[in-house]
């Protein structure tokens, strides 16, 4: 039949026909094949010995490609694909006699997909007398080698096709995944190198480097790799990049340990390091990913955290391997450290070491917040109050001293000022420091001391009254170290500065909080002596602002005035203290306030408010 | 009926690395009319994802984001509630009912939303409403341990507003329900 057909190419001068009458021997011939495959009789010994070498000789020898070509493809379609794993080495060498010009890409690569659907259908594992891998693999280096027409990146899909067949096949060789790589990287060598015109291979390589990541869902099996970085430099930059961005954003892979941590940073090099071909909106872009890439580094145990800590910070700190700004990697690196201490602290009970730990913990974040102050001051010294936090909650008097003085002495530098960030920085600070509960008596109000002078040194004259109001806060943190007569004077102090304002409009805003504040303490902490007295003399100079400036009604001020004064008016109702239902809305809704006393207890303390004059 | 989305505090890359998929899931770009994000995104990229639920977003300052980005503090109408949002972080002392109080008082609203504690709270204080959506991504805060990822979509409506509460607990998401209205 073969042997008509090649008669026929030749003998028939009519296109048209001669399609036609070629389809019908094509029917014909498959027919014949997929007969041949269904005999009862055929064995796999048989079809081995016998019947597929006298195929396959009948199609190398026509020589004819069109007929070689639709043959093969009508051979793997007919018979099954057990066959073919049984005779895979018979039908390789074939494969590689037929001519020149005929597509053995597409016919390997439908062999491989064959192969591995079977295998993956079968869930049985491959032969492990034959190494199917191998076959192909050696296959298609010969092709590379000896077939020049054939286009890169058609061998390089080839190759995407086995590398699909060894995830699903071999998931225990993952070194497969390397010998392809290194297969790839030599058959671009002996093509001298990819050109950025060739857009067909540059996605074929894509593709190799990807494809283990995306059906493992996760690009460990990636790390291991001795060949993973250099084919991914045969990349032109720009795709050597998407490479990077793709291992960061592509999954929500853990890294937990130094080993995967160090080929990752190695892998992420074409994103920490700027290329000339970067402009300022792609190098921040990048920068970003790099810190996305450390939060995705941790390990629960911290004997093996903390080397990943300490890797990272060599490496970025390493200026002629990274070009990475401080701020991408050296923050969330101090948020690690500082999250470990807590995980540290959480399990002090097991731990005999936890304590020794949590010290060399914070002097690593001690040290990294120090190389980020050259940066950006403002991010250093919010960081460094963060750690005063953490060892406050830790009850490391000594640290939290230490930390708090690191903050204290970045806010004084000149560069703090020239931020124009004092009075939010101060107001961080008390913050903090109104939380921190593990300092003694001493220590603790000198500090207090301390940042209330700060606050009354400020210069504009708004924000020095704001910020020592603020300063009460922290003379009642504690029941147990309370100051009323600092807590009181700091009050004072802010509404003498407040004298100092000029704009009526700021005034006023700035009348009422104080105001409000004085209630807050008037209300809460009876012992700081705020009086009836003082709070009727605030009265007094907000009503004389409002009607020496005219201030119009719908002034926020007044709204602000007005929702204090019907406080102060609910207060003076002795009915407001008396105990409340809980609403029984929904069980999941927080208890209405059930500040409880009994009539005589109200009684007092509605006369109390009642002295306010509204 | 307006659905609006309140979360905040996601750290995003300093802390946390995205917000967890199992919420993700569940907002879907126009469902939600309006999302007020309490602040301390950190990233642009955290802030274009919203973008992408609504038009409509509101973000105030955390002590982490980049300084004179967004404001203070901001006062929306919605229906008949006069909400407020601020981080919280200016409050002092930090997470304190009566502290916050006068916050309310001084911007004048019926609802006042805050984050900074990493700490979902939902209460009624002298006939105003107070709210906190915690941390979407659950980051880290020295406040306290074991951060639970949460956030809250609000119902305004006339006759009271609906709060729907998401927390991430074991890689579960559980949603709880409440209501207020203003007297």
């Amino acid at each position: 039949m073969n042997k008509l057909w090649v008669r026929m190419q030749h003998g028939m001068r009519d296109l048209d026909k001669r399609e036609q009458e070629r389809e019908e021997l094509n029917i014909l011939v498959g027919k014949n094949l997929s007969r041949l495959s269904q005999l009862e009789g055929l064995t796999i010994g048989l079809y081995k010995s016998d019947v597929l070498p006298r195929i396959l000789s009948q199609i190398v020898t026509c020589k004819d490609r069109i007929a070689q070509q639709y043959l093969m493809v009508i051979l793997i379609q007919a018979f099954s694909d057990e066959f073919h794993l049984r005779t895979l080495d018979q039908l390789l060498e074939s494969i590689h006699k037929l001519q020149e010009d005929v597509d053995i890409c597409s016919i390997l690569m439908s062999l491989i997909e064959r192969l591995a659907n079977y295998c993956v259908s079968h869930m049985s594992s491959l032969p492990t007398d034959v190494d199917v891998f191998q076959m192909f693999l050696t296959n298609i280096d010969e092709l590379g080698k000896s077939r020049k027409t054939v286009p890169l990146s058609a061998v390089l899909s080839l190759q995407n096709s086995l590398i699909i067949l060894v995830c699903r096949c071999y998931k225990d060789k993952p070194s497969y995944i390397d010998d392809i790589y290194a297969s790839c990287r030599l058959v671009i060598e002996s093509r001298s190198t990819i050109s950025p015109d060739d857009k067909q291979s540059i996605q074929q390589v894509t593709k190799l480097l990807q494809t283990p990541a995306e059906i493992a869902k996760s690009i460990k099996p990636l790390l291991g790799l001795k060949n993973f970085r250099s084919l991914m430099d045969a990349l032109p930059n720009h795709h050597k990049r998407n490479i990077a961005q793709y291992l960061v954003s592509e999954n929500q892979t853990c890294i937990s340990n130094v080993e995967e941590v160090i080929v990752l940073l190695d892998y992420l090099a074409p994103i920490t390091q700027r290329d000339s071909d970067v402009n300022d909106e792609e190098w921040h872009d990048y920068q970003q990913l790099v810190s996305y890439a450390i939060s995705l580094m941790y390990n629960k145990d911290p004997e093996l955290m903390v080397p990943i800590l300490q890797k990272v910070k060599e490496h970025f700190l390493n200026q002629s391997a990274t070009t990475v700004g401080h701020l991408y990697t050296l923050v969330p690196l101090t948020f690690k450290a500082l999250s470990l201490v807590q995980a540290i602290f959480k399990k002090q009970n097991e731990d005999p070491n936890c304590e020794k730990r949590i010290k060399y913990v914070f002097k690593y974040a001690n040290e990294v917040i120090s190389l980020v102050k050259n940066t950006d001051i403002v991010a250093a010294y919010n960081l460094y109050l963060q750690c005063t936090l953490q060892a406050a909650q830790c009850g490391l008097a000594e640290f939290t001293t230490a930390f708090l003085n690191q903050s204290l002495t970045l806010f004084e530098d000149e560069k703090m000022t020239q931020s124009k960030q004092e009075y939010n920085g101060l107001r961080y600070m008390i913050g903090v420091v109104q939380r921190v509960s593990c300092l003694d008596n001493e220590t603790f109000q000198s500090f207090a001391m301390r940042i209330a002078q700060l606050s009354s040194k400020l210069i504009v004259v708004e924000l020095q009254s704001r910020a020592t109001a603020l300063s009460t806060y922290l003379f009642t943190n504690l029941p147990e170290r309370k100051d009323p007569k600092l807590a009181m004077s700091c009050l004072k102090k802010a509404m003498s500065a407040s004298s100092s304002v000029v704009e009526p409009d700021v005034l006023l805003h700035l009348y009422v909080d104080l105001f409000d504040h004085y209630v807050y303490f008037f209300a809460n902490h009876p012992d700081v002596a705020v009086e009836a007295k003082h709070l009727n003399a605030i009265i007094v100079k907000i009503n004389k602002l409002i009607s020496i400036n005219n201030i119009d009604k719908s002034h926020k001020g007044l709204l602000h005035y007005r929702n204090v004064m019907n406080l102060i008016t609910e207060k003076q109702n002795w009915q407001t203290y008396i105990k409340k239902q809980q609403k029984k809305d929904s069980p999941q809704q927080e208890v209405i306030d059930e500040s409880g006393l009994n009539e005589k207890e109200a009684l007092a303390e509605a006369s109390r408010w009642k002295e306010i004059q509204i | 009926m307006v659905l609006i989305l309140v979360i905040g505090d996601l750290h995003i890359p300093h802390r946390a690395n995205d917000i967890p998929s199992e919420f993700k899931k569940l907002l879907l770009p126009g469902k939600i009319e309006q999302v007020f994000i309490t602040g301390n995104l950190c990233s642009k990229e955290a802030f274009d994802y919203f973008k992408t639920l609504s038009a409509d977003v509101c973000v105030v300052s955390g002590e982490f984001d980049e300084p004179k980005k967004y404001p203070e503090n901001k006062v929306v109408t919605v229906a008949d509630y006069k909400i407020g949002i601020c981080h919280g972080h200016q409050v002092i002392p930090w997470g304190d009912k009566e502290a916050l109080a006068i916050l309310q008082r001084q911007l004048d609203v019926d609802v006042l939303i805050t984050g900074h504690t990493h700490e979902f709270r939902a209460y009624e204080h002298n006939g105003k409403f107070f709210l906190n959506p915690g941390s979407a991504t659950g980051a880290y805060t020295p406040l306290h341990t074991d951060v639970v990822p949460s956030f809250v979509l609000m119902d305004v409506q006339k006759a009271n507003i609906g709060f729907y509460v998401y927390h991430l607990r074991e890689g579960e998401v559980k949603v709880t329900r409440m209501f207020w209205s203003k007297k």
